[in-house]
């Protein structure tokens, strides 16, 4: 095989990885945007407008993967002959499908409840 | 024979092949087998002492148990009582779970991969020595009444030590820095050895799911650990000299501690799980006889696991008083992550399924099944506790008592048991009785639902948790009757499992129960002390199934490595990804520095919390020079021509840079040390939030001026192309160049003098770590600046003296390496926080 064509570790991870990063980050970004917005503007309805608005910024690249996953598998160096791209590619599918799934999930309580009120 | 494929090697081998490598991988003899490092000893012996904590905790939970069989019981006081439960949830949680998995990961990775040893067999004998003396030491404190009782979360302000005055809570400071050293270890071990030491062709595709399991582990360890590792550096702080991190009178906030300690709580239950998981999913293919049903599927929901894992954690704070909608976050995460362990439950419930012949009933087989049992209804009482109203109303209850134990044991005593009689035959000339295996399941299975099931309904009666006793009017007495007897049931099935174990147990290296389980994966070869004669050649997941001559082909000696050609201890490493070999890496043998390093450091922080300063210091300096003895003979000749692993591959015998094992060791350090960082901004900006009134102008005095950080910063940049021009000045090899110690260590210097600087400035400011939260969080920064320079300067005078040594050049450089990368990371931190410190408080609102 040719040394340029061999895949490395980070992208490969990367890859397998790539859903649960954003809804890593979607978390994180959440989180911290509406409970800074409460605390220091304690403004509700700036808090879950923030909240959908980061939801839908994020929930969007993780379909855009999902509706091209191989040409983002390339991407990452996964090329098309690599004996084991099919297992590649499907664990970074159901990835972006469950983190998909876990972005909307948490966004949706943006819709149900008050945003700055404390819970206890 | 037609099956007689092209071998890596041919046959006959040469004479006194097979000697030498007997001769490189020999177990030292009698009472100097505790310098042993090789993964099987050092396996058995941190497994063996792990289940030595289930039993002792687990007493203490018997004593817990008898102490609320009846109401107004006083078999023991109040105090001993909140010793006995602390104790119990620490030393399970610290003492037993993670290492006991950690212990498998020693002893059984090697074996899956086929590696002679994992890479840094030293690291992983110290790793074992740090935990049982730090682990042993802790634990007697409960005889001494010197135990701590603040829970096993700790949360202050209890356990400030004005509300917790003398050393106990000093003692669980100190008992848990042994083991997040240790964890820390186990894990850059791990995490390395999968990557890296696979046999050739077991591209990550074909990793067995244990190794998976493992590697998704000492991530999660990384990330996890440091958050913990800092509450409890600033607990201990706070406790010893005052600086206000948790006291809300002084800006600090106690929910900070739970914030960090529970973003390590959480995940901890499924560093927990998971490996017991990976286990699970070698155990029921092998079982059942069938592949398992949904390889890509269990991995997705490893990795998934692990990151929702990280979203979980203000579950555990949904009373604090929270933002709802933080809650609605966490509630919904905590029950996304059911999915995941579902789709693992199915997965295997459709291999047991799929096998053509009927699943086996062994033991193994039963403590599996029992496993998913118990496992799920822990999981469905999750799910519940998930939900915000239902968690108001029990939490702090027994009801949460019972849902942990359900996930705690189902989820991992279980499958621990399972796997010591799945693979006890690999380390044992006897396996374990089958016949007794069946009386240990049930009576397990039996008293452990009996025990733990009514505390499901004593908690929604309103039983609280950590209650040393209760009224009898409150309908509560019979469900603590049953679960005591329960307790003792369970306790019986494990003293029948102890018995076996003294009566069946033979460890040996070379006389394991061939294969008995008929099993596919690697670690089922014959082997001995140098683990398998040859290192296979994989083309699939289950290689023993698909290769039926592959057993006899590695010990003919006909696949990789057939021999010790640089005379010492080898193996092969090989690619990440696609495991192409890549060069034989050269490890040590028995030594005596790891055990002496591990006690030295126990003695250092033992006598420091009981305040001997000079026996400590004597103790540290013990510490050091075993570090330094340990690591003089780790970085080898280069000078050694390359060797023939067999199919005319040959491999260099050492490796610097991007490639060697050691290059990747020091970046997950990197990564352990950036995790801390992330958890230190964190804790500042939260504190900020809280407090804001703390921070400069209104609350501290002013900040140095802006000329002075940048002052600094230039020094620290200067530091990092100073050491980028001593790489370029590195001598050839057999030559010197007499300005590299010397810019190497005009480079330290520059980072000293910096971070003297720092501290200086803000203590000519007028600011006193003791005066508010906003203090404590500058000099914190230093603090931690502090340990990593002070990691660098070692490093470089380790590097100055090889080079004096003439152990250092162009090609024999990894010390050098290993310093370079830290002092960049150092640099990027000290920037980094200079930035926070100096620019954040001048622009925030
Ligand atoms: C051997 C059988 C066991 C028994 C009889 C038992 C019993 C108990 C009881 C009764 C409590 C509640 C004490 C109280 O709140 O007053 C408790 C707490 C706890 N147990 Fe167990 N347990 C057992 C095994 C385990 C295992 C295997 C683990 C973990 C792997 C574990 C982890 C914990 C933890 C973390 C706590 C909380 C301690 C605290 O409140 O700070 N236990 N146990
Ligand atoms: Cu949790």
């Amino acid at each position: 095989m040719l040394e340029e064509q061999r895949p490395s570790l980070a992208p490969t991870f990367g890859y397998l990885m790539l859903g649960s990063l954003f809804w890593a980050v979607h978390l994180l970004v959440v989180y911290a945007a509406h409970t800074l917005i409460c605390a220091l503007a304690s403004s509700p309805t700036a808090s879950s407008l923030t909240v959908v608005a980061l939801t839908a910024i994020l929930a969007l690249p993780v379909a855009f993967v999902l509706l091209n996953q191989r040409r983002t598998g390339r991407w990452f160096g996964i090329s098309d002959e690599l004996p084991d791209r099919k297992t590649y590619d499907a664990i970074s599918r159901f990835i972006g499908l469950l983190s998909l799934a876990g972005i909307l999930w948490a966004g949706v309580a943006a819709a149900i409840v008050s945003s700055c009120a404390t819970g206890r | 024979m037609a099956v007689d494929r092209e071998l890596p090697n041919s046959l006959p081998r040469p004479e006194g092949e097979l000697e030498a490598l007997e001769r490189a991988w020999a177990l030292p003899k009698g009472f100097r087998l505790i310098t042993a490092v090789n993964n099987q000893a050092i396996g058995i012996i941190y497994i063996g002492v792990a289940l030595l904590f289930f039993i002792l905790a687990g007493i203490l939970g018997l004593i817990i148990r008898t102490q609320l069989a009846v109401p107004g019981n006083n078999l023991v006081g109040q105090d001993f009582y909140n010793q006995l439960f602390t104790m119990h949830g620490t030393t399970m949680m610290f003492l037993f779970a993670v290492p006991v998995v950690e212990a498998l990961g020693v002893l059984l990775l090697p074996q899956m991969l086929a590696a002679r040893d994992l890479p840094f067999p030293r690291l992983s004998a110290f790793a074992m020595w740090a935990y049982v003396v730090g682990g042993l030491v802790f634990f007697s404190t409960i005889l001494y009444d010197l135990a701590p009782k603040g829970g096993w979360f700790m949360y202050p302000p209890l356990t400030l030590s004005e509300f917790s005055p003398g050393n106990n809570a000093d003692f669980w400071l100190l008992g848990i820095g042994f083991i997040e050293i240790s964890a820390i270890a186990g894990a850059i071990e791990i995490i390395v050895g999968t990557l890296r030491t696979r046999p050739p062709g077991m591209t990550l595709a074909r990793m067995p799911i244990f190794a998976w399991a493992m590697l998704i582990f000492a991530a999660m360890i990384m990330i996890a650990f440091p958050a913990v590792i800092l509450a409890t550096m600033m607990l201990e702080i706070e406790r010893a000299f005052g600086w206000p991190f948790f006291s809300a009178g002084k800006g600090g906030d106690p929910l900070l501690w739970q914030h960090l300690f529970w973003f390590f709580g959480h995940p901890e239950v499924y560093i927990i799980f998971l490996p017991a998981a990976g286990l699970v999913s070698m155990i029921v293919p092998a079982m059942a006889q069938h592949r398992l049903v949904g390889y890509r599927l269990i991995v997705v929901a490893l990795i998934a696991t692990g990151f929702f894992s990280f979203g979980l954690w203000v579950h555990h704070m949904f009373t604090t008083g929270i933002p709802s909608l933080s809650l609605g976050f966490f509630s919904a995460a905590s029950m996304a992550v059911a999915i995941p362990s579902g789709i693992q439950v199915f997965s295997w419930i459709a291999t047991i399924a799929a096998g053509r012949k009927p699943f086996r009933i062994t033991s193994a087989s039963l403590f599996v099944l029992g496993f998913l049992f118990i496992f799920t209804v822990g999981g469905l009482t999750g799910v519940m506790v998930a939900l915000v109203p239902v968690d108001f109303q029990v939490h702090d209850t027994y009801f949460v008592v019972a849902h942990f134990h359900y996930v705690l044991i189902g989820g991992m005593v279980f499958p621990l048991f399972a796997t010591l009689y799945y693979w006890i035959p690999m380390i044992s000339r006897n396996m374990l009785s089958e016949r007794l295996g069946r009386w240990v399941f049930w009576l397990m299975f039996i008293g452990f639902n009996l025990a733990f099931f009514p505390m499901h309904i004593a908690g929604l009666l309103g039983m609280p948790r950590r209650v040393w006793t209760y009224p009898g009017d409150l309908g509560w007495n019979s469900y603590n009757m049953a679960s005591t007897v329960g307790a003792y049931i369970l306790a019986a099935g494990v003293a029948l499992f102890v018995i076996d174990l003294f009566r069946r147990f033979r460890p040996t290296m070379s006389g394991g129960v061939e294969n008995p389980w008929s099993a596919g994966t690697l670690e089922w070869l014959p082997s001995d002390a140098y683990a398998t004669r040859s290192i296979p050649f994989v083309t699939s997941r289950e290689p023993l199934w698909d290769q039926p001559s592959l057993a006899r082909e590695v010990n003919e000696g006909r696949h990789f490595l057939p021999g010790a050609p640089t005379g010492g201890r080898e193996t092969i490493v090989t690619s990440a990804v696609d495991a192409l070999p890549q060069y034989v890496i050269r490890m040590p043998g028995p030594g005596w520095s790891p055990l002496i390093a591990s006690l030295g450091m126990a003695g250092f922080f033992l006598l420091l919390t009981v305040k001997l300063v000079v026996p400590a210091l004597i103790s540290g300096v013990v510490f050091i020079v075993a570090v330094l003895v340990w690591a003089w003979s780790l970085d080898h000749d280069a000078n050694v021509p390359a060797v023939d692993i067999g199919a005319g591959i040959r491999l260099p015998v050492y490796m610097a840079g991007p490639v060697s094992h050691s290059w990747w060791a020091m970046t997950v350090l990197i990564l352990v040390a950036s995790s801390l960082y992330l958890a230190y901004v964190f804790s500042y900006f939260y504190l900020w939030v809280v407090s804001p009134d703390v921070w400069p102008p209104e609350g501290s005095p002013a900040l140095p001026h802006i000329f002075w950080p940048g002052i600094i910063g230039l020094l620290i940049l200067g530091g990092t192309v100073l050491l980028l021009f001593a790489r370029r000045i590195l001598p050839a090899p057999g030559s010197t160049s007499r300005a590299f110690p010397f810019v190497v260590a005009l480079a330290m210097a520059c980072f000293l003098v910096a971070l003297t600087g720092e501290i200086w400035g803000h203590w000519a400011s007028g600011l006193r770590p003791a005066d508010n939260a906003y203090a404590t969080m500058v000099y914190m920064a230093c603090f931690l600046n502090l340990q990593v320079i002070t990691g660098c300067v070692f490093l470089a005078g380790f590097t100055i003296a090889r080079y004096f040594t003439g152990k250092l050049d162009k090609e024999r450089r990894v010390n050098f390496e290993s310093t370079a990368l830290l002092t960049y990371y150092a640099a990027a931190q000290f920037l980094l926080g200079l930035v926070i410190i100096h620019v954040f408080p001048r622009v925030a609102i």
